[in-house]
C-alpha cells in the first residue's frame, strides 16, 4: 500500500486570491519581449487557475493511479482568517472536503485545518469535521500568525489528545506574506509533544528542511513524526538523497512519504516522486512499507491500523 | 518529423538552453530541464506562432499537465486547428 500523507485539493475557490497571486508571482518573469507585460502576467495567473481547477480531484486520482498511490491525505488550509477569501468561507471549505471525501471514498483521508484564532466557532467547526464529516486529524499552519503554544490552540490539543488524533504542523518556509510571522520552533514542539502524549505530531516538510534538528525531535519523542513533502523543491537529486537518507537512516520508523500536491506539479508527476523515494531511499522492502504506509497507519484511528509505539513519557 | 513537429522543436530550442537532442518522447522536465517558467513561456510562444488568442490558451489549457514533446505537438495542433482559439478581428 502507498499513502501520500501530504496533499491539498487543487481547487481555486478554496484559496484567497492573495495566495493565488503569490504563486503566480513566484513563477518569474517570462523572457518574451513582443508581448505586453500585463498580458504575460494575466497568462500566468490564468495558467495557475487552470492548475487549480481540479474540483473533483480527477487529475490527482489519475496521477495516483499511475504512481500506484492508494490514498492521499488532504489537508485543509485555513488562510481565510488572516486574508480575505472572496470565494469559499471556512464552512464551505469543510463542506467541499466532506463531499470530496464521500466521492473519493477509500482513496482519501482529510485533516481538518483551522486557524485556532477563530475561537469557539472554529473549534465547533473542527469538531463537526471530525465527528460528522469523518476527518481524521488536525492541520495547523502557524505562519498564519499564531504560535504552537498560544492559549487559543489548547482546546484543539486537548480534543486531539482525548480522541488520539494526529496533528500535522507546517514547518519551514512559507510565502512572503507570512515570512515575519510565527515560525515553528523546536522548543515549542518539545513542549506540546511532552504535554499531549496521545497526540502524534507530524512535522510537515521536516524530513527535508531543517532535517538535523527534526531528527533530534523525532529521536527524542515517540510522538513526533516527519514528512518528506517539499523535497521536490531541491533540483539537485544528490542533495535530496543525502538529506533524506540521513533522516531515514536514523529514524526509519518516523518518516512518512508526502508530496504537497499540487505545489510541485510544474516539476513532475506524482510517479516521479514515488520513484525517487522508492528507488533511492527505500531499498529494502521493510523500509518501503514503513515510509509509504505503516508509519502513517499507526497514527490514525487511534492506532487501530498498525501496531502502536510504546510510549516512554 | 512532420512540419508541425519540426515547428514545435524549433520553438522549444528557442526557449531551452539544453544541448540535449529533442525527440517526441523527450520528457520536458527530466530530459530537457524545463521548469514552470519555461512551461509558461512555451504556452505564450505556441499561441504566438499559431496566431491565436494568447489569453484564451491560458484559460483553457492546463500547461502544467503537459509532460512530453509529443504532448506539446498535440497541444499545438489543437490550438492551430480549433477555430475557438482564433483571434477575433
Amino acid at each position: 500500500m502507498r499513502i501520500d500523507v501530504h496533499t491539498h485539493a487543487a481547487f481555486w475557490k478554496l484559496y484567497p486570491q492573495e495566495f493565488i497571486d503569490f504563486i503566480s508571482e513566484n513563477i518569474g518573469d517570462i523572457p518574451i519581449t513582443n508581448v505586453e507585460e500585463e498580458v504575460k502576467k494575466l497568462f500566468v495567473r490564468n495558467a495557475i487557475m487552470q492548475m487549480l481547477s481540479d474540483e473533483r480531484a480527477d487529475k490527482l486520482i489519475k496521477q495516483m493511479d499511475e504512481a500506484e498511490i492508494d490514498i492521499s491525505v488532504f489537508h485543509i488550509l485555513d488562510f481565510g482568517y488572516e486574508m480575505a477569501n472572496d470565494n469559499y468561507s471556512i464552512e464551505e471549505i469543510y463542506e467541499y472536503h466532506h463531499i470530496l471525501l464521500n466521492s473519493l471514498k477509500k482513496r482519501a483521508i482529510v485533516f481538518a485545518g483551522i486557524d485556532p484564532r477563530r475561537g469557539k466557532k472554529g473549534f465547533s467547526l473542527f469538531c463537526k469535521g471530525i465527528e460528522e464529516y469523518g476527518f481524521k486529524g488536525l492541520k495547523l499552519y502557524p505562519p498564519c500568525g499564531f504560535s504552537l503554544t498560544d492559549a487559543c490552540v489548547v482546546p484543539f490539543y486537548e480534543y486531539c489528545n482525548s480522541h488520539k488524533l494526529p496533528i500535522l504542523i507546517h514547518t519551514g518556509s512559507t510565502f512572503s506574506r507570512f515570512d515575519e510571522k510565527s515560525s515553528v520552533e523546536k522548543e515549542k514542539v518539545m513542549e506540546i509533544a511532552n504535554r499531549y502524549p496521545y497526540v502524534n505530531f507530524i512535522l510537515a516538510h521536516a524530513a527535508f528542511f531543517d532535517y538535523r534538528n527534526s531528527v533530534e525531535l523525532a529521536k527524542r519523542y515517540d510522538n513526533v513524526y516527519l514528512d518528506l513533502a517539499g523535497f521536490q523543491n531541491e533540483p539537485d537529486l544528490d542533495i535530496v538523497l543525502e538529506k533524506i537518507n540521513y533522516v531515514v537512516g536514523l529514524v526509519p520508523e518516523k518518516v512518512i512519504f508526502g508530496t504537497d500536491w499540487p505545489m510541485f506539479v510544474g516539476r513532475g508527476k506524482q510517479k516521479k516522486w514515488v520513484d525517487i523515494i522508492e528507488e533511492h531511499v527505500c531499498t529494502q522492502v521493510n523500509l518501503k512499507r514503513l515510509i509509504f504506509s505503516d508509519n502513517f497507519l499507526r497514527l490514525i484511528d487511534g492506532g487501530k491500523n498498525g501496531q502502536s509505539r510504546k510510549r516512554s513519557m | 518529423m512532420d512540419k508541425v513537429e519540426k515547428e514545435v522543436c524549433k520553438i522549444l530550442k528557442g526557449i531551452l538552453t539544453t544541448s540535449e537532442q529533442i525527440t517526441l518522447k523527450s520528457d520536458l522536465r527530466d530530459d530537457l530541464g524545463m521548469d514552470s517558467l519555461n512551461l509558461m513561456t512555451l504556452g505564450i510562444e505556441l499561441a504566438n506562432k499559431a496566431k491565436v488568442d494568447v489569453l484564451k490558451v491560458s484559460t483553457e489549457i492546463d500547461l502544467m499537465n503537459i509532460y512530453t514533446v509529443e504532448d506539446v505537438v498535440t497541444l499545438y495542433r489543437q490550438i492551430k486547428e480549433d477555430k475557438h482559439f482564433k483571434v477575433h478581428e
